[in-house]
């Protein structure tokens, strides 16, 4: 049985491509997901994020490569692979001429083993109590994610693919938003596979970000890594002209912050050594922090050395 | 299955257009009933579906009904929540061919009905077992009307296989509805011209052999026999049942 196959991970893609007649839209794109973990795909608009995630739920089929969900193949038992997802692939779409219940009702009849129960507990999970016998049609763009949401986890799934969750939420449906994947992947461990286009929106949640353009996987990164790496230390002081001197007296290397008394210095800096010039100096420390890497910073950077490359091709 | 074809009802039964269709049987039961003479209502009956299927009114009820039933799923994207779900392609479609036939089947008996009941108040009821005088060769009405109704059972699962291949193919749900009424419309006229002129290749067109009940009383407008008239409808629903599951499972939707 290839349920019994070895679950190590979520979801499982091999050499995934995905060509149309004159262009290759996806291209030898491999990763995989583990239970628990929240997987961030990022990418410009038209880099291959929706294609992917429609390749994953059965709505495209992949020219090459194999699609694993919970150890099962996708294409070859697509049935017991699909049951393990919940998905909104770009925008919840329902039926707007019934209402919240009805169209999960619709969804409960596909499948297998979903009670009543299930639906009364996901409608609660996302707070759409108040307005699930409302008619679709009537729901706000907020509250038909959270519908989405709500039919992508009534079976229980693994895997959840939520195709860029945020668009069109105020920040406080963001907030919610983050807050619900946050408790399905730490508290229920389920996979979590979340495209964006907007970092920020999934930096605070993701464990792993993989950068995507033009179809191509440019690289995963855990977010720790990213946060951490190359980060640098911005200090505040009381003199910033003698703390100006010291460093010159250093030999230190340093940018200017965003005021005359803040400077940014490399991670890698003795800062032992700082603290006591200053001290000896009698230049009051007001803060000493770390600046986190941004994934705008990573992504940016990328994309700019991509750009590069393009152009140097081209020639 | 049978949750996949509840839901397929639910959709198609929660629609507006739904009640048009309601609204436009009753109008026909009203119409026939007053126009329905000295009728009992067992003769009206055979009257009602003899007319039905020469007027090809069912397909266009069929296909107002059903023409978008595919594509509408498309272009709205719920589409997504269909094929999200642990259910393979061909049960999706397989169960909306289904609940079509059941919806198609429940107009035909409504009509049949509503208009029986309606002659039968104004006429009286009529016997079953009294011989058919207006149209048909000495048949009982009760033997004719099984025999007529169960033709017209056939033919709307040709009619409802047909309005949901186009719906299938074609993804814009307007055009696809257009192109299904000028099917039926063309092939009525095109019958009409056919029995003047003595055009034989006509009978192996599809909506020709909607017509099957007309076998029953020698006014087929194709002048083919009545097996023939079924193995032609079987032989393209079979085709259109391939080629729209075919299409259906192996198309992307992007």
């Amino acid at each position: 049985m290839s349920s019994t196959r070895s679950n190590k991970f979520a979801l499982e893609m091999k050499q995934i491509y995905k060509k149309y007649s004159h262009k290759t839209v996806v291209e030898d794109v491999s990763l995989s997901i583990k239970p628990g973990e929240v997987f961030g795909l990022l990418g410009p608009n038209g880099a291959g994020k929706t294609t992917i995630i429609r390749m994953l739920v059965g709505l495209v089929q992949p020219s090459s490569g194999e699609i694993h969900l919970m150890g099962c193949d996708l294409k070859r038992n697509y049935e017991e692979a699909i049951q393990h997802v919940g998905a909104i692939v770009e925008t919840p779409d329902f039926y707007g001429f019934l209402t919240g219940y009805q169209n999960l009702m619709q969804c409960k009849r596909a499948k297998k083993g979903v009670s009543h129960e299930d639906i009364k507990r996901a409608v609660q999970f996302v707070n759409l109590e108040e307005r699930i016998h409302d008619k679709v049609s009537s729901y706000s763009l907020g509250m038909k994610q959270r519908l989405g949401i709500a039919q992508a986890i009534l079976h229980q799934p693994q895997l959840l693919i939520l195709d860029e969750p945020t668009n069109g939420l105020d920040p406080l449906g963001m907030r919610e938003l983050r807050s619900i994947v946050q408790r399905l992947a730490k508290e229920m461990n389920i996979a979590v596979f979340i495209s964006s286009h907007i970092l920020s929106e999934v930096q605070e949640i993701c464990d792993n970000v993989g950068f995507i353009k033009n179809g191509k996987l440019l690289f995963v990164r855990d977010m720790k890594s990213i946060e951490m790496e190359q980060s640098k230390f911005r200090i505040v002081v009381s003199d910033g002209q003698m703390t100006q001197q010291i460093f010159e007296q250093l030999g230190w290397i340093f940018d200017v912050g965003d005021t005359l008394n803040s400077f940014i210095i490399s991670g890698s800096s003795d800062t032992n050594k700082l603290v006591k010039e200053l001290a000896l100096s009698e230049v009051g420390i007001l803060r000493f922090e770390p600046v986190l890497n941004t994934l705008e910073d990573v992504f940016m950077e990328t994309m700019k050395e991509d750009d590069i490359h393009d152009r140097v091709n081209y020639k | 299955m049978i949750g996949l074809i509840t839901n397929e009802m639910v959709k198609i039964f929660r629609q507006l257009k739904m009640w048009g269709v309601l609204g436009i049987c009753f109008i026909l039961i009203l119409l026939s009933g007053m126009s329905s003479g000295d009728q009992t209502a067992a003769q009206s009956i055979i009257t009602l579906t003899y007319g039905l299927s020469s007027f090809l009114f069912l397909p266009l009820l069929v296909s107002l009904v059903f023409s978008d039933s595919i594509s509408n799923e498309v272009s709205q994207g719920t589409i997504k929540l269909l094929i999200v779900q642990p259910i393979s392609r061909i049960r999706i479609w397989i169960s909306k061919w289904i609940a079509g036939i059941i919806i198609s089947w429940s107009i035909l008996f409504l009509l049949a009905i509503g208009l029986y009941l309606f002659v039968g108040i104004k006429n009286g009821f009529g016997s079953w077992s009294s011989v058919a005088t207006i149209i048909g060769h000495g048949k009982s009405i009760g033997m004719l009307t099984i025999q007529m109704y169960g033709l017209q059972l056939l033919s709307l699962i040709s009619i409802v296989t047909f309005i949901l291949a186009l719906s299938t193919f074609i993804d814009n749900a307007s055009l696809a509805f257009g192109i299904s009424m000028a099917i039926v419309i063309s092939t009525s006229i095109l019958l009409v011209l056919a029995q003047k002129h003595h055009w034989q290749a006509l009978k192996f067109l599809f909506a020709a052999q909607w017509m099957l009940p007309g076998h029953l009383v020698n006014e087929d407008l194709t002048s083919s026999s009545l097996p023939f008239g079924l193995t032609i409808l079987g032989v393209w629903m079979v085709l259109f049942l391939l080629l729209s599951l075919i299409r259906f499972s192996r198309r992307d939707f992007s």
